[in-house]
């Protein structure tokens, strides 16, 4: 008697714990995880009601010419993450060799490199290394590529294209 | 639902964090459920992730080492680490966080797991103590397994773990989610022998009660080598057999095979329904959705497969048809939120039209409400001094309908009211010189809206005024009902959370400041805006009015997402929107408003006899309502007509 009860409780248990595998347990456990973790380099919220669109925020790395800076992205999940990638986005203007004028982003593990292990967290991260270390042999914006070994003048137009930005938006 | 993650783990115990995070699926965040291995590289995955994923890539997702899904296998261990991590996790969080804290409950936190004798309380606590890293032991034994992967010890672990459990919980009957787990330990590993010395129990209180006596009358069981007199082994051997027999039923059950994995590609609709059919499944749908409900099933039935106690196919395929509403129902509100009017530029005639008129229907209710607040803020208004002049409101009705200029005039005098309210040194002459159009404007707010009445009344003087001295700027009282039928339906958008009712007029006599009269009477400005874009000059141009309705409603529906949030949003949305966010400044305050949108000279103008006023608001309300029903219905039968034409 008892063992048929339980393998029910074990079933019910079993089921419950399926119904978890939905896209927005993942990215709550997700958000659970990033508000957990106390990290102040990056961070991450949905936007407004919609779980399936997140902004997040990244600081520049220290001993760049991003420090100081913080940036805003757009993340939006597609209906079967984590299995196909979130698209981000620069919402704030950036000047770096690898993202162009729209903001979007050349990284590979974004593209064809995805994995489902990847999580907000770790994209987030990845982004920030990609400011200090960009790849400039497969540029979207080529002045920034060239401009690159001119470190303190790359410093100027990064200020320069924030400020810019700024002016547009306001 | 309960979420579960590394961090509850202090952070002092660095460890404890890391096996949470490594009995975690990389892929679900969850504890591993159906744990299976990748052999090439070792990582584990929940049986449904891993299969999931092999449908988008086959390699591993954590290192990327190529991986079919042949080749995946399973991990029992770690499924019983889970298991029993998942179990102890809980009392080993309370533990540390007592521990931490130092405080009194440590005892008592305890207690359920350490109440092997109750009798002694203050000794509990010693006890807890000396069980507890035992626990704690047998999970980090447990790590180390997971970790290096030796199945070797297996058995030890599975009897350590449960026998220590056992023990404490067959005394602690509350707990009755844990003697759950003895028991299935005892049905999930039915084949392992019982062990020596604890037959079943009558059997041992038979032992127990006759080896003092009869020790020379003993002979030994052949089935589990137990030392039974012979007066009973006949009774014990019965019990034996039977006992051995239920013991080898289980492990006859033939193990599900997995589902092979189909090319998909190459199969053809028909193909592709008989084996959904063949599985009980739904065939309806497209084929895209034909092959997403095989691959999806296939991935739920094999991860079952994987399982030593699987699910009965039943429950799976209802499992997942219960999946698919779910992520039916979420799809939509993904992408276009309710119901309301989505035009395409490729739509044909017949289509918009049918939407329209769908639109109609679906919120007829709403529009019912509105005329009824209509009458209810008419209702109110017969509080209010009256004004007089008022004989032109009753000509108003047949008044010349036409004039072609009128809604680009509204929208230029809505704004300048606007910025009457922003630059207060101008008022007078720019409210003045916006007369002809203004009234259309106050016709609006008096008909619907929930702006106060006194600012109601200012509204009437003035479009009586411009009614009786400009002739030439006469509204065409069609067009004008028009306008606010819009309006009404624009404000009565499905999103919409609270009507501008009638109490609420209530409250904005009262307190003219207050914000829900802030929100209503900016949005029926807003609305007044982008309608006012697009031309209605005769009631032939309702089509019109209609997918302008489309652009009333989305701006609306942001408009209170954002007042739903704070009312810091609304100005800062409304800027985005090119209207010019003093408008709404100039309704939260009627009295403010009554002051500025009034041209001065009329607030000379003396009371009117009341009851007089109360009648001709009445027929000039009952008027537009009228009118409002004929112009949903004009517009359904004109779009047919049109069709017919074309």
């Amino acid at each position: 008697m008892t063992a048929t009860v339980q393998t029910k409780d074990k079933r019910v248990n079993q089921t419950k714990r399926k119904d978890a595998h939905s896209v927005s347990k993942r990215l709550q456990q997700e958000l659970m995880t990033i508000m957990m973790s106390g990290s102040s380099e990056v961070s991450a919220f949905p936007d407004g009601d919609n779980i399936f669109k997140w902004i997040g925020t990244v600081k520049g790395p220290k001993g760049t010419v991003y420090e100081g800076l913080s940036y805003k992205l757009t993340l939006e999940f597609p209906a079967d993450y984590p299995f196909s990638a979130p698209t981000i986005k620069f919402k704030t203007a950036c000047f770096h060799p690898n993202v162009d004028e729209h903001g979007n982003i050349c990284l590979d593990i974004l593209k064809e490199k995805w994995s489902a292990v990847q999580s907000v967290h770790s994209m987030l991260v990845s982004i920030q290394s990609l400011l200090g270390e960009p790849n400039n042999d497969s540029p979207l914006n080529t002045l920034a590529a060239e401009t690159w070994c001119n470190q303190p003048k790359f410093k100027e137009l990064v200020h320069q294209f924030l400020k810019k930005s700024k002016d547009e938006s306001t | 639902m309960e979420f579960t993650d590394p961090f509850d783990w202090p952070a002092t115990m660095p460890e404890l964090r890391t096996i949470d995070n490594l009995l975690r699926c990389g892929i679900c965040c969850e504890f591993l459920n159906i744990a299976m291995i990748l052999p090439k590289c070792s990582h584990n995955y929940c049986s449904q992730c891993i299969r999931r994923y092999m449908n988008y890539k086959s390699q591993c997702p954590t290192c990327n080492t190529p991986t079919i899904e042949g080749e995946i296998r399973n991990n029992k261990v770690v499924d019983e680490i889970v298991k029993n991590f998942v179990q102890v996790r809980p009392h080993i969080l309370k533990l540390c966080k007592g521990q931490g804290e130092k405080s009194h409950d440590t005892s008592e936190m305890v207690t359920p797991t350490s109440r092997k004798d109750g009798k002694r309380l203050p000794k509990s606590s010693e006890r807890a103590s000396s069980l507890t890293p035992g626990t704690v032991f047998a999970v980090k034994e447990a790590s180390r397994f997971f970790t290096s992967g030796t199945p070797k010890r297996k058995p030890e672990l599975s009897e350590d773990v449960p026998l220590n459990r056992s023990n404490e919980e067959n005394i602690s009957p509350s707990d009755d989610a844990d003697v759950v787990i003895i028991d299935e330990e005892k049905s999930t590993s039915p084949t392992t022998p019982p062990p020596e010395g604890s037959p079943s129990a009558s059997t041992s209180n038979e032992n127990s009660a006759n080896i003092p006596s009869t020790r020379s009358d003993k002979s030994t069981c052949p089935v589990c080598d137990v030392p039974v007199a012979l007066k009973h082994i006949n009774l014990h051997l019965d019990s034996c057999l039977k006992r051995s027999s239920e013991n080898q039923k289980p492990p006859r059950k033939e193990k599900r095979k997995p589902l092979p994995k189909l090319v998909y590609n190459i199969m053809s609709d028909k193909q592709l329904r008989k084996k959904l059919k063949e599985y009980k499944l739904a065939t309806q749908g497209t084929r895209k959705e034909l092959i997403r409900r095989m691959q999806e099933f296939t991935v739920l039935y094999n991860a079952q497969c994987d399982s030593d106690d699987p699910i009965p196919v039943n429950d799976v395929i209802k499992y997942y048809e219960r999946m698919e509403k779910i992520r039916n129902k979420a799809q939509p509100k993904s992408t276009s939120q309710a119901f309301k009017l989505n035009l395409e530029k490729c739509q044909n005639e017949d289509d918009i039209s049918k939407s329209q008129q769908n639109y109609l229907q679906h919120h007829s209710k709403q529009f019912d409400n509105l005329i009824k607040i209509a009458k209810e803020k008419m209702k109110n208004s017969k509080k209010l001094p009256s004004m007089e002049n008022a004989g032109n409101l009753q000509d108003e009705p047949c008044s010349d309908p036409s004039n072609p200029s009128n809604a680009g005039v509204n929208s230029i005098s809505d704004k300048s009211t606007s910025d009457n309210v922003a630059k207060p040194e101008l008022l007078g002459t720019v409210s003045e010189s916006s007369g002809p159009g203004t009234e259309v404007t106050e016709e609006f707010s008096s008909a619907g809206s929930s702006k106060s009445d006194e600012s109601d009344l200012s509204d009437f003087e003035q479009r009586k005024e411009n009614l009786g001295s400009k002739q030439t700027s006469i509204v065409s009282v069609k067009s004008l009902e028009t306008n606010v039928a819009t309006t009404s339906e624009l404000r009565e958008c499905p999103p919409l959370p609270e009507l501008p009712g009638g109490d609420q007029n209530e409250t904005c006599d009262l307190e003219p400041d207050s914000p829900s009269l802030f929100d209503s009477a900016s949005f029926s400005e807003e609305e007044f805006v982008d309608e006012s874009k697009q031309p209605e000059t005769s009631a032939d141009s309702n089509i019109q009015t209609y997918s302008a309705m489309n652009d009333g409603a989305n701006s609306i529906e942001t408009n209170h997402m954002a007042d739903q949030t704070s009312p810091v949003f609304t100005g800062s949305r409304k800027k985005d929107m090119d209207v010019p966010s003093n408008a709404y400044a100039s309704c939260s305050s009627p009295s403010l408003a009554q002051e500025h949108l009034q041209p001065p000279y009329l607030k000379r103008d003396g009371p009117l006899p009341q009851n007089k006023l109360r009648r001709k608001r009445k027929t000039a309300l009952e008027q537009l309502e009228m009118d409002l029903s004929n112009v949903t219905e004009d517009s359904g039968r004109r779009a047919s007509k049109r069709n017919k034409k074309m």
